[in-house]
């Protein structure tokens, strides 16, 4: 029977390396734990899922429970929140880092250059809870930031930032470049760092100033990575930031701050309208639609700029 | 080299743009710290920007008399040691294990490890998969899972591509086994990348809120971002401050105690964050060295 199944080189190479495949064991039985049985555990978006039957006793509902989500005005108000939220990081967020990555290249002085670096990476590396806390500490009506307002007699009651439905988008957009604008600049530095420096000397020898150098020599070298970038982003556009948007958020702002990932979290803290199976058709909606978009924008990238990640 | 007067110009706005952009990424770390060094009903006047003004480490003194902060100080070490170690092992291992061209089913395990990076079952699922495991409400739940993590294994499986292959022929003439070759020979020429992959896990770790949040009920078994998290929340503020007699800033004034919950809450952060600013150094050289490997095609 085996030899029908395997050729003798496959039963050769296998013998070969046969304590070789001890080494995937491990990793394996981790990965189908926690990474495979949740893929399989989709089947209770299917289901009326009940803790007591499992997956395998819960009754079928069929789509049922997608019905049910998208009849929700949470859905709705999730839907429109990631995507207002994300399309808003996009804007804004996304050429900032080409911008700074362009002024820090233009630093004469390399220890300054290097020491801005090294400072404004610092943020990306804390958490979302360190971020929040500290930014409702600086912007709470004691804070600083109210403190120097009311000195400089720019308002005479403090502001309840965190509070205020209409700086929240502001603040949430600002927060995100605080804690990754430096951070994301790594990539297009090191892009720029490929750039050969004999391109720089002859527009020199041209007479072509340092302004029109960036214009046209690196900008135009580096536009394969800006792309790409852009590219990745749009792909993420339903990832508008989970971890920010759970530890910023607070009651007064709850209309604009629930995103499908909150929404999805929510089914299993407390306060959401929905049971788990509902719940779960959520995530996987989030997750299906996430994955279609990378891919369109990839294949898009692949065919009409040659950059491509998959 | 001459420059002209709009270059210069140029150079002085450039300069200015990025010390500002420095200092006001660095500027609230120093506030928050100069806070938790302050007496707290000192605080509350305001005025305190880069120094402590009435100096007192009775803020920290008080975090740690508490156990519950002292234990989720522990769980983010355990978690962040045992998945840093034996993740990191588990991740090589596997990366070694798929290095062989021409080893049969090598393509099945390939994407084993890339189809996760693409698409999960998301966290209902994967909580109840926890929880029929037998992980809920353990502090096993913030390590056994992530012992394997497919970006890792990409990363290191790159770094091991670029190995030359005489090496482990000429160990395998002397009688070596893989193990032996893993170990005396893949291990240490792999450091950079061990290092990148190990700090990636390890500040994944100490950062992590979710698990706690979500796969645990007891905070007693909480990491201290999970605690943090629900401090300042305020979910958990009332029964926290309330052990501690503090439950209003105004109560605390009238006992002439000078600590405060913002004052506590300011010196849980920093304890929080000290950890990060410590290897921060390491960080810088590996981590993003290791990000630019990734981002360029797995």
């Amino acid at each position: 029977m085996k030899k029908i199944l395997l050729s003798d080189q496959t039963r050769h190479l296998m013998k070969k390396y046969r304590t070789l495949y001890l080494f995937l064991i491990p990793g394996a039985i981790i990965m189908i734990l926690f990474a495979y049985l949740p893929m399989g555990g989709l089947v209770m978006v299917f289901q009326l899922y009940d803790p007591v039957s499992g997956f395998f006793g819960s009754k079928w509902v069929g789509f049922e429970n997608f019905a049910r989500v998208f009849s929700t005005p949470v859905f709705g108000r999730a839907l429109r929140n990631t995507l207002v939220i994300s399309g808003l990081k996009l804007l804004i967020g996304f050429p900032m880092p080409v911008i700074f990555a362009l002024m820090l290249n233009e630093l004469r002085h390399q220890r300054f250059k290097k020491t801005v670096q090294t400072i404004t990476y610092i943020p990306n590396f804390v958490s979302w809870v360190i971020v929040s806390g500290i930014w409702y500490s600086m912007l709470s009506s004691s804070g600083v930031v109210n403190e120097i307002l009311l000195k400089l007699g720019l308002i005479s009651d403090p502001i309840l930032f965190m509070q205020n439905k209409a700086l929240f988008y502001p603040i949430i957009i600002f927060t995100d470049l605080w804690k990754s604008l430096g951070y994301n600049t790594i990539f297009y530095i090191s892009s720029i760092a490929t750039i050969p420096t004999e391109i720089y000397e002859a527009a020199e020898i041209d007479g072509a100033s340092r302004f029109r150098q960036a214009i046209y020599i690196t900008i135009p070298s580096i536009s394969g990575t800006i792309a790409l970038l852009f590219i990745m982003q749009v792909g993420g556009l339903l990832n508008a930031g989970f971890d920010q948007l759970w530890t910023m958020g607070n009651v007064a702002v709850r209309d604009m701050a629930d995103i499908l990932d909150t929404a999805v979290l929510r089914t299993l803290t407390s306060g959401s309208i929905y049971d788990l199976s509902t719940g779960a058709a959520l995530g996987m909606f989030k997750s299906v639609v996430g994955l279609l978009l990378f891919f369109i924008t990839n294949w898009v990238s692949k065919k009409f700029i040659d950059e491509s990640i998959v | 080299m001459k420059l002209s007067r709009g270059e210069r110009t140029f150079d002085i706005f450039n300069v200015v743009v990025m010390t500002l952009f420095a200092a006001i990424c660095l500027y609230p770390f120093i506030y928050v710290i100069a806070l938790s060094f302050n007496d707290g009903t000192d605080a509350m006047r305001g005025g305190i920007y880069f120094f402590p003004r009435k100096f007192t480490l009775e803020n920290y003194a008080k975090l740690f008399e508490d156990n519950r902060i002292i234990g989720s100080f522990f769980i983010s070490v355990f978690r962040t040691v045992m998945v840093a170690t034996f993740g990191t092992l588990v991740n090589a291992m596997f990366a070694y294990g798929i290095s062989k061209s021409d080893m049969p089913f090598r393509k099945f395990f390939n994407w084993m490890i890339v189809i996760p990076m693409y698409f999960g079952g998301g966290i209902i699922p994967y909580f109840l998969i926890c929880k029929s495991l037998g992980l809920t409400n353990t502090i096993w739940v913030y390590v056994i899972p992530w012992l394997a993590t497919p970006f890792h294994i990409m990363l290191l499986r790159v770094s091991i591509k670029e190995l030359p292959e005489s090496l482990e022929e000429s160990a395998f003439l002397d009688g070596a086994g893989y193990w032996i070759i893993f170990v005396r020979i893949i291990l240490p020429l792999l450091k950079p990348a061990l290092a990148t992959v190990i700090l990636l896990a390890g500040i994944g770790q100490w950062n992590d809120w979710m698990d706690g949040t979500i796969m645990v009920s007891n905070s007693k078994l909480w990491p201290l971002q999970t605690l943090l998290l629900s401090i300042l929340q305020g979910t958990d503020m009332m029964a926290f401050f309330k052990e501690k007699n503090l439950s209003t800033a105004g109560g605390a004034m009238a006992r002439k105690i000078s600590i405060t919950p913002e004052s506590l809450k300011m010196a849980m952060m920093v304890i929080t964050v000290v950890p990060i600013f410590m290897i921060y150094p390491f960080a810088q050289k590996y981590f993003i060295k290791g990000i630019m490997v990734g981002s360029v095609k797995g």
